[in-house]
């Protein structure tokens, strides 16, 4: 009864005090000083102390890194007169396995040396040239050294305009106009849209429209600022009783996992995971391995409007295989299959003017499960990474020289 | 205190309270854009 008359009381002095014209002045000024603030925070970097992308900075945890949070990361990174790195694919390159002292991509930057800047943004669940690879393509309109590397398992591409969960990254770079123009792949979106559908199988429209928006009001850019760096406003599984910490306070926490997860892990889903990289693109007629063209089509097709031409010679496609000890338990023709995709795979990216490094020395030890590395694993691909790109440059500025 | 002072400061407050409570709906507002921008649910990184 006492809240109710004091509500009524409110409400008559409300009535009888409060001006409406200026209410309506300050919802139009709180709502463009929002918009001002968002488009300031836009232009700034937004990171602190970054190495990956780890569950408390992203999507696990509600937390949607913009386009322009990743770009202006990237671009804080850029040092006149280094070569930049940018590391991109999934959750292999991110270092699901590794915490962040022994993590793979700050080992490459060791191995690199001081002629080169790492930064690591891939993502974890993320397709090879996805989220980072747009960063890249958007840094390419003013001309720094870049030098794109991301994983890739055999010819597991997806599609050039994104696929779950981050489709959200290319509709936001495109409408804020960070993305350059790219007739390939803007003519298999216009042909391909039962490929863009939700997970509702209906067309992408409040997404496209979110972006629309967001290019003007630069809501997420704001927001995103607010719960990084004030508190955060979204309760999440992953952040439970700490919802409202900010992001930055959050630790990266991502276990340090070794060997012996190899066999505790559920190797029948591991083992139907490795089938599935290989499964699409040979049929078995006759107890012979036929290719599906099908498959094969579609990914040509994906190389040629993935990637622009021109940033294709500064790209470097890894493939880190698979863990020998579920390898061994595929039978001779699946492991055949294996073989065949990846030496098509990768063969088609040399043909179309990527740089490709297959590595092939490692062993079960350098592996958390089939497919992810333990820190040791991590190490030995950082040395051959770092040693193909140096070969990428050494073979530019001969061809510069020339 | 004259009785004319005390209204025209009262009216200041209540202009300032207006204003106020008009800001904090703007922000109010802008911030709905944001939460309805996100997913009705987290992407959660399968991993076995």
């Amino acid at each position: 009864m006492k809240m109710k008359a004091y509500l009524e009381n409110l409400r008559q002095w409300a009535l009888e005090n409060l001006e409406p014209k200026l209410v309506m002045v300050g919802v139009v000024v709180g709502f463009l000083l929002c918009v001002a603030l968002g488009h300031y925070f836009a232009r700034q970097n937004l990171y602190v102390n970054y190495h990956r992308l780890h569950p408390y900075i992203s999507m696990d945890t509600q937390f949607l890194p913009t386009f322009s949070n990743l770009y202006e990361l990237v671009k804080s990174r850029i040092v006149p007169g280094k070569t930049l790195v940018i590391v991109g694919g999934d959750s292999v390159f991110n270092g699901q396995g590794q915490t962040v002292d022994k993590l793979w991509s700050d080992q490459l930057q060791k191995d690199l040396g001081d002629k080169y800047s790492v930064v690591n943004i891939s993502f974890r669940g993320g397709r090879v040239f996805e989220g980072a690879y747009w960063i890249y393509e958007a840094l390419s309109k003013e001309k720094h050294d870049v030098i794109f590397v991301a994983n890739a398992f055999g010819a597991v591409i997806g599609i050039p305009c994104g696929n779950t969960p981050y489709r959200y990254m290319y509709w936001d770079g495109h409408y804020k106009g960070f993305l350059r123009d790219f007739k390939a792949r803007e003519d298999f979106i216009k042909f391909n849209s039962t490929l863009l559908l939700d997970q509702f199988q209906k067309p992408l429209d409040e997404l496209y429209l979110c972006m629309q928006i967001d290019n003007y009001l630069r809501f997420r850019d704001l927001w995103n600022v607010v719960s990084y760096r004030l508190f955060s406003s979204i309760w999440t599984e992953g952040t439970a009783k700490d919802c409202l910490v900010p992001r930055i306070l959050f630790e990266d926490k991502i276990p340090l996992s070794d060997t012996t997860n190899v066999r505790d892990s559920d190797q029948s889903l591991w083992l139907n995971t490795v089938r599935k990289y290989s499964q699409p693109y040979y049929q078995t007629v006759n107890g012979k391995l036929l290719p599906n063209h099908y498959g094969w089509r579609e990914f040509d097709l994906l190389c040629d409007c993935a990637v622009m031409p021109d940033l294709r010679s500064n790209t470097l496609v890894v493939s880190t295989g698979v863990c020998p000890f579920y390898f061994d338990k595929l039978n001779s023709l699946e492991q055949e299959r294996h073989n065949m995709v990846l030496d098509r795979a990768f063969g088609q990216y040399v043909r179309k003017g990527y740089n490709t490094l297959i590595i092939n020395n490692l062993e079960t030890d350098d592996f958390i499960d089939a497919v992810h590395l333990t820190p040791a694993g991590g190490y030995k691909v950082a040395s051959q990474v770092a040693a193909k790109i140096r070969e990428i440059k050494e073979k530019q500025q001969n061809n510069n020289q020339k | 205190m004259s009785v004319q002072t005390q209204n025209r400061t009262q009216k200041l407050y209540a202009a300032l309270f207006s204003m106020l409570l008009g800001i904090s709906m703007g922000i109010f507002l802008n911030y709905i854009l944001y939460r309805m921008s996100m997913p009705t649910k987290p992407f959660i990184y399968a991993w076995f």
